[in-house]
């Protein structure tokens, strides 16, 4: 005996649920990549990575306004024929759980390393997707209420312990700035645009709302949240330990959470408050994409619903995360998936909008 | 009042059915209303063909009243009997306001306190006060009588929700009564209510009470819609519909409000939600519902911002303490101990020395046996019940800590625990909690403080998947609803409260005006 409810998607829920997306993915080993790419100046990658970024929002909107009230998946049927968009669309549907798959193993090592050296992985891993599918079986009114529960003292909590760490920031290994060449910059840029892969959920939102421009505002001002929050990061993590340092980390963000001593605070380790709520969003993050390859596959064939096809795809994602043996492995089948994924999570609609724009299909604004 | 504010004034008719069903209409046909006509003699007698004759009304009064506001023995005795006796006859008949006051004057009447009026706003006002109206046929004048009968039986604060401050009457269990307490509360026709009846074979009267004009009519619709749709044979207390109509039927958490003050039912009113009162139970129900509400009380308001501020967010941490202290406190403990400052590990540990029991067990046996008592403590008689209580407190605890059953910190944290379970003004979210604080447990027991993320992320996440009559249980957090997360941990100042939350979807948002203090003139 249900009332339906009435609140819908708003567009505040867009900077709500893509800062989720984006942050619940990878937030504690992105600064690896990055000095990697641009040494000393690395907070500057993830900065570099969201300005080619900003083209593929406002690609994906487009492509919403041409054909209303359709996804991602729905527009590509009606631009590129039906036989080539399931080929593709599944394609992207698999990539994408993989690689969703492979990004939780991540996280699973990381909390058997920190927290739970003596459960079985499969144990806590079982335990963990469970909720989170049991949160993307209720759908996405479900997964953005928790989401929107959580985000605000997240947000507040992590911003917080990023701000406790500046004392410990040796300026000197910041600098110099700007040290790297165009090349070098672009070469960054691509190689941390995985952290925006998530965006590729903006495909499946927008027909949820009606109200396009103020969803893209907020999506814009969600990708600026954590552009910010990356950058503190950088700065934080490149502070404190130098690039040298930094590679003797797996978990960089957590690490510098480490150094941080408060003194009376009842927890001994600043770190595990960090990871603890990181975990929180990355559970939302991760119900909103299961949810996502979900209605895209209920949507490819429609006569799977989106509750069978939420149970069609766990099985194949339990098993591919706990395929991998170690975090050897799993960081390995990773970075194939970062820089294959460019192409998918990003090329995807991009390509589709432009065959729209030269094919004059849908509706011209 | 908010009847008159809105036309102008009507002027009483001399058709006094007329007069009734105009204040009937400007009650919206509430069926509290009691509308009692007085036939004239000649029709009494029969002789309908006399009335047809001259044309007149065959009424010669009509007599108005609230249900459960006035004392019907007082009208029967001083207003229907003398009107119907032949005495008062040829007065009332003649029709004129000065008939009606000779009337009034020669009988009994004369020694209650009334009033004239020659309009029917102030009328209905009074009726709204409780008092009995009097319309008699070519009267322009209406009179209204004080017969206040609404104390049938002495009220009492509800045990379950005492407060400080404010309003010592709860519900009773007759339904006219509980109305009435809210019709004390709010004197305004656009306060509806509609009773209909169910159960096969206790035919349980059921008020639905809401504002009007302020109350979102689907809810509304949903509400009558849920309550018709139920099919059962006996009624016997409110929690049998809370039952019934709740959006969801397997979770644990309650999706309707049950509350027995008469107070926080007028003050869900006003915000636009809608009050189901039952008869023959002292507990209303409010919905919709959300978590928020569930810990808050009207007595928040009776303080000032600061004071009000500071009861909820000691509730907030109560509540979060009941549910999550003894989960953390082993995960901590037992699972992930480098977390703790390496002093207060070393205090625990100590304290545990001797212990036979692993800490999952000993936590369990502790908690087990405080629920006991709780349970036990609910029905010994109140003169024992304390002297009880210390003797299984104190004496127990201290002997078991004494033999090494259990240790000084588990004692501390379960009886904190326990303590901070009654911090929320709501006793059956407090039983959610209380469930969920075992899950917790084996969260904390076996997977440590992920166990105690991953039990409160899924705790978070079934509360997501759940509404109350079209509300998210989690408004205003989630969705989120700038103008009411302000009042959701803080208490918003009264001054500040100009709209009524957007989370009921009401019809009308305007509170209050631009009240202004000294500070700002």
């Amino acid at each position: 005996m249900t009332f339906p409810e009435k609140t819908s998607l708003r567009p505040s829920m867009y900077l709500v649920l893509i800062f989720t997306a984006i942050i619940g993915y990878d937030m504690l080993s992105n600064p690896l990549v990055s000095v990697k790419a641009l040494g000393n100046s690395g907070y500057f990658a993830p900065l570099a990575a969201a300005v080619p970024v900003i083209a593929i929002i406002i690609a994906m909107f487009a492509l919403q306004k041409r054909f209303p009230g359709k996804s991602g998946v729905q527009c590509a049927s009606l631009i590129i024929g039906h036989v080539p968009a399931v080929i593709i669309n599944l394609l992207l549907i698999i990539f994408w759980r993989v690689f969703a798959a492979l990004s939780a193993r991540d996280i699973m090592t990381l909390v058997s390393t920190q927290m739970l050296l003596k459960t079985p992985l499969w144990f806590f891993s079982t335990i963990g997707y469970l909720g989170i599918m049991y949160l993307a079986y209720h759908g996405i009114e479900s997964i953005s209420r928790f989401v929107a529960f959580t985000f605000i003292p997240a947000t507040i909590i992590i911003i917080i312990v990023f701000c406790a760490a500046f004392p410990y920031i040796d300026i000197r290994q910041l600098l110099p700035v700007l040290d790297f060449s165009i090349t070098d910059l672009i070469k960054g840029a691509f190689s941390m645009s995985y952290l925006y892969f998530p965006l590729i959920l903006l495909f499946l939102i927008t027909p949820y709302t009606k109200k396009l421009p103020s969803a893209r505002r907020f999506t814009m001002a969600a990708l600026a949240l954590s552009v910010l929050v990356f950058l503190i990061q950088n700065i934080c993590a490149i502070g404190i330990f130098g690039t040298s340092g930094l590679n003797r980390y797996t978990w960089p963000t957590l690490e510098f959470a480490h150094v941080i001593n408060i003194r009376y605070i009842a927890l001994e380790q600043i770190g595990v408050v960090l990871l603890t709520v990181w975990l929180v969003l990355t559970f939302g993050a991760a119900a909103f994409n299961y949810w996502g390859t979900a209605l895209a596959l209920s949507q490819l064939f429609p006569k799977i619903s989106y509750k069978m096809a939420v149970l069609i795809l766990a099985l194949p994602t339990g098993l591919v995360l706990l395929l991998p043996q170690n975090i050897i492995d799993t960081r390995f089948y990773l970075l194939i998936f970062e820089r294959w994924g460019v192409l998918a999570f990003f090329g995807h609609p991009l390509i589709l909008w432009l065959i729209a724009v030269i094919r004059r299909q849908g509706k011209e604004s | 009042m908010g009847f008159r504010s809105r036309g102008g004034m009507t002027p009483i008719g001399p058709d006094p059915v007329g007069n009734a069903a105009n204040v009937a209409k400007a009650l919206g046909r509430a069926t509290d209303l009691v509308i009692r006509k007085i036939p004239r003699d000649d029709c009494v007698k029969g002789d309908a063909a006399a009335d047809a004759r001259d044309g007149s009304s065959s009424v010669r009064a009509v007599v108005l009243f609230l249900e459960g506001l006035a004392d019907e023995e007082a009208i029967r005795r001083h207003i229907i009997t003398p009107l119907l006796a032949d005495a008062a006859t040829a007065a009332a008949a003649a029709g004129t306001a000065t008939a009606i006051a000779h009337f009034s004057a020669a009988n009994e009447l004369s020694a209650l306190k009334s009033s004239t009026h020659e309009t029917l706003e102030p009328l209905i006002d009074a009726l709204l006060e409780g008092q009995v109206l009097l319309f008699a046929d070519g009267c322009h004048t209406g009179l209204a009588f004080v017969m206040p009968g609404w104390s049938l039986r002495p009220l009492s604060e509800p045990p379950s929700e005492k407060a400080i401050r404010g309003p010592r009457e709860g519900f009773t269990e007759t339904l006219r009564e509980n109305i009435a307490m809210v019709r004390r509360w709010v004197r305004d026709p656009e306060l509806r209510v509609t009773k209909m009846q169910i159960g096969t074979r206790t035919h349980t009267d059921v008020a639905i009470m809401y504002l009007g004009d302020v109350a979102n009519p689907d809810i509304v619709a949903e509400v009558r819609k849920r309550l018709a749709a139920i099919k059962i044979d006996a009624i016997l207390e409110a929690g049998y519909l809370e039952q019934l109509i709740t959006d969801s039927r397997t979770t644990l958490f309650p999706l309707t409000q049950a509350t027995e003050r008469s107070d926080k039912v007028t003050s869900a009113i006003l915000e636009g939600r809608v009050a189901i009162i039952v008869d023959k139970s002292a507990s209303a129900i409010i919905v919709p519902t959300t978590v928020n509400e569930l810990y808050q009380s009207p007595e928040d308001y009776y303080y000032d911002f600061w004071l009000g501020t500071l009861l909820r967010v000691i509730r907030l941490i109560g509540n979060n303490l009941a549910i999550a202290l003894p989960g953390l406190y082993i995960a901590l403990a037992a699972v992930n101990s480098e977390l703790l400052p390496t002093q207060l590990a070393l205090n625990i540990a100590a304290s545990r020395l001797g212990v036979p029991f692993p800490i999952l067990l000993e936590v369990l046996l502790v908690e087990l046996t405080i629920e006991i008592f709780r349970e036990a403590g609910l029905r010994l008689p109140s003169t024992v019940a304390q002297t009880l209580g210390v003797v299984a407190g104190v004496v127990l605890g201290f002997a078991a800590v004494q033999i090494s059953i259990v240790s000084n910190a588990t004692l501390i944290v379960s009886v904190t625990t326990a303590v901070a379970s009654f911090s929320g003004p709501n006793f059956q979210v407090g039983i959610s909690w209380r469930w969920l604080k075992y899950f917790m447990i084996l969260g904390g027991a076996f997977m440590g403080l992920f166990g105690i993320v991953a039990v409160g992320c899924f705790i978070v996440a079934h509360m997501a998947t759940l509404q109350s009559f079209g509300v998210s249980y989690l408004a205003p957090w989630a969705p989120l609803q700038p103008d009411a997360l302000v009042d959701a941990p803080l208490r918003q100042p009264l001054w500040l409260k100009f709209r009524r939350h957007s989370t009921w979807r009401t019809k009308n948002r305007r509170r209050m005006g631009d009240t202004r203090g000294e500070d700002n003139p």
